[in-house]
């Protein structure tokens, strides 16, 4: 792979609202890039991968940096919220630990300074961390295109997203009273490198002993198999125990479509995935 | 295209005119010539040209200078107080031999004053977290560690 050093000729445009930012995209269609925290987007234009000769910086766009709790209950938070932010927030913290742990986890302090949540999914990469954790938390996700919006759940962004689409911002319901979450990530290095696979988990139990919900997001495996609902289903209804927790891990595992890369074989993803899972459920069960 | 942009750089205004595809480590080491801010792998995984930028660790190769107008900017060189009087975390890599080649140094320097200007007792666990975007090949990361305690007691004792 070749890598350059200085950065190919562009010019950089900073519109202000989301309407400014469609005319740009319909002005020079298919030649500039959406450029957010910039971590993943400057990398690739270094390398020279896909890079446009318009940059569309959204860091001045007004209406994309809302994180807050709503009325219903909903939290909304906006593409442009930098990770850091999400992490240190009272009321993710306090609603949605889940998230919150994620973003604290991933990357490093300069990566979460800098990294939004809306570039961590909109580049969808199956490393992406945050993804798991919104698709367990059943996140709805609003994409913005030149003729209107629509909102739809974050499982299914992979086929709803399209180019020149723009990720205004994230829904998260409410979570009912009780609800346990656990979160496991297998990375070389936890604090630094992506996970290689990682397993996030919203339970929902009655008496402590009944799994009454359950959702499980994976990480590291493609887009549409990222949620586990075969595995989801083994748990719904039964009495949790650890054969339960173990077959369902084996069947999320089984159902997690995932590639060998540089370090590590396929095989040898899926038999750690399986323990991720295992024991993020087994961390929601005692939380 | 061209940029006019203002930065707050080590308490100085400046204003300079930048192309859109400078980084902000390309605008702080040739247009303004500081050069303690350093290039080492120029994509994010090295931490060598980490900065702080309104009080937060960023890596400023990773960061287009356009995008940091009207921001501040603090670097190695903003560090030392009058009359060359080191910053205590200077002072603690250079007397407890956290400095070998040195090339390093100004980016973990920053990632711990971020960390120590946020959280002034960090414990261990934090410290290592702080720089965890830092490598440094020579030392070892035992003595920038000690560095930055000893630098937190002394800057804890200051006050
Ligand atoms: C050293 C290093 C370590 C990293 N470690 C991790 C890690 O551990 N885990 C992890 O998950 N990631 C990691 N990352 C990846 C990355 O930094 C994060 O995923 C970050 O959240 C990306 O956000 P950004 O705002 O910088 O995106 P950008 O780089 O600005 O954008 C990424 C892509 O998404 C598009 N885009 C951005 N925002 C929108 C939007 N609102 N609507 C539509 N399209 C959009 C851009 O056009 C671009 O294609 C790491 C990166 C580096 C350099």
């Amino acid at each position: 792979m070749t890598y350059y050093r200085r950065v190919p000729e562009f010019d950089y445009l900073a519109p202000k609202s989301i309407g400014e930012v469609f005319s740009l995209l319909g002005r020079y269609k298919g030649d500039a890039t959406l450029f957010a925290g910039g971590t993943i987007a400057l990398h690739q234009m270094k390398e020279r991968i896909g890079a446009r000769p318009y940059v569309i910086g959204l860091k001045g766009v007004s209406g994309l940096d809302a994180l807050a709790v709503g009325k219903d209950g909903v939290l909304t938070v906006g593409a442009m919220v930098l990770l850091q932010r999400i992490a240190d927030s009272a009321e993710v913290q306090g609603g949605w630990p889940l998230l919150a742990t994620v973003c604290r986890l991933l990357g490093t302090p300069q990566i979460r300074n800098m990294g939004t949540i809306g570039g961590n999914v909109a580049i969808r990469f199956s490393t992406a961390e945050t993804l798991p954790a919104l698709i367990a938390l059943r996140a709805q996700v609003r994409i913005a295109a030149a003729g209107g919006e629509t909102v739809v759940p974050v499982e299914n962004l992979y086929r709803e997203m399209k180019s020149d689409n723009l990720l205004t911002e994230f829904l998260l319901p409410a979570l009912p009273k009780g609800v346990r979450m656990g979160y496991r990530k297998f990375a070389v290095r936890e604090h630094f490198d992506y996970a290689t696979v990682g397993a996030a988990v919203v339970l929902d139990m009655d008496d402590g002993k009944t799994c009454k919900d359950i959702t499980i997001g994976l990480g590291g495996v493609t887009l549409p198999t990222m949620r586990a609902k075969g595995a989801e289903e083994i748990m719904k209804g039964r009495t949790v125990t650890d054969d339960i927790i173990a077959k369902a891990a084996e069947a999320a595992a089984e159902g997690g479509h995932m590639g060998s890369d540089v370090m590590f074989s396929a095989g040898y993803k899926s038999k750690v995935l399986k323990t991720m899972v295992e024991r993020a459920i087994k961390e929601a069960v005692s939380d | 295209m061209k940029h006019d942009i203002e930065l707050k750089v080590n308490g100085d205004t400046v204003t300079l005119q930048v192309d859109s595809r400078r980084t902000l480590l390309e605008v702080l080491r040739e247009q303004l010539g500081l050069t303690g801010t350093k290039e080492m792998c120029n994509k994010g995984d090295c931490g060598g040209c980490t900065v702080t930028l309104d009080g937060n660790a960023v890596l400023s190769c990773m960061m287009l200078a356009v995008e940091a107008n009207g921001k501040e900017v603090v670097t190695i060189e903003g560090l030392a107080g009058e009359g060359y009087r080191l910053h205590p975390l200077q002072k603690a890599f250079v007397e407890r031999g956290a400095i070998q080649c040195g090339y390093c140094s100004p980016g973990f320097i920053m990632s711990a004053k971020a960390l120590l200007d946020k959280n002034p007792h960090p414990n261990g666990d934090q410290i290592r977290e702080a720089i965890s975007n830092n490598i440094c090949r020579c030392t070892g990361y035992v003595q920038i560690i000690e560095a930055i305690e000893s630098a937190a007691l002394e800057m804890g004792g200051a006050k």
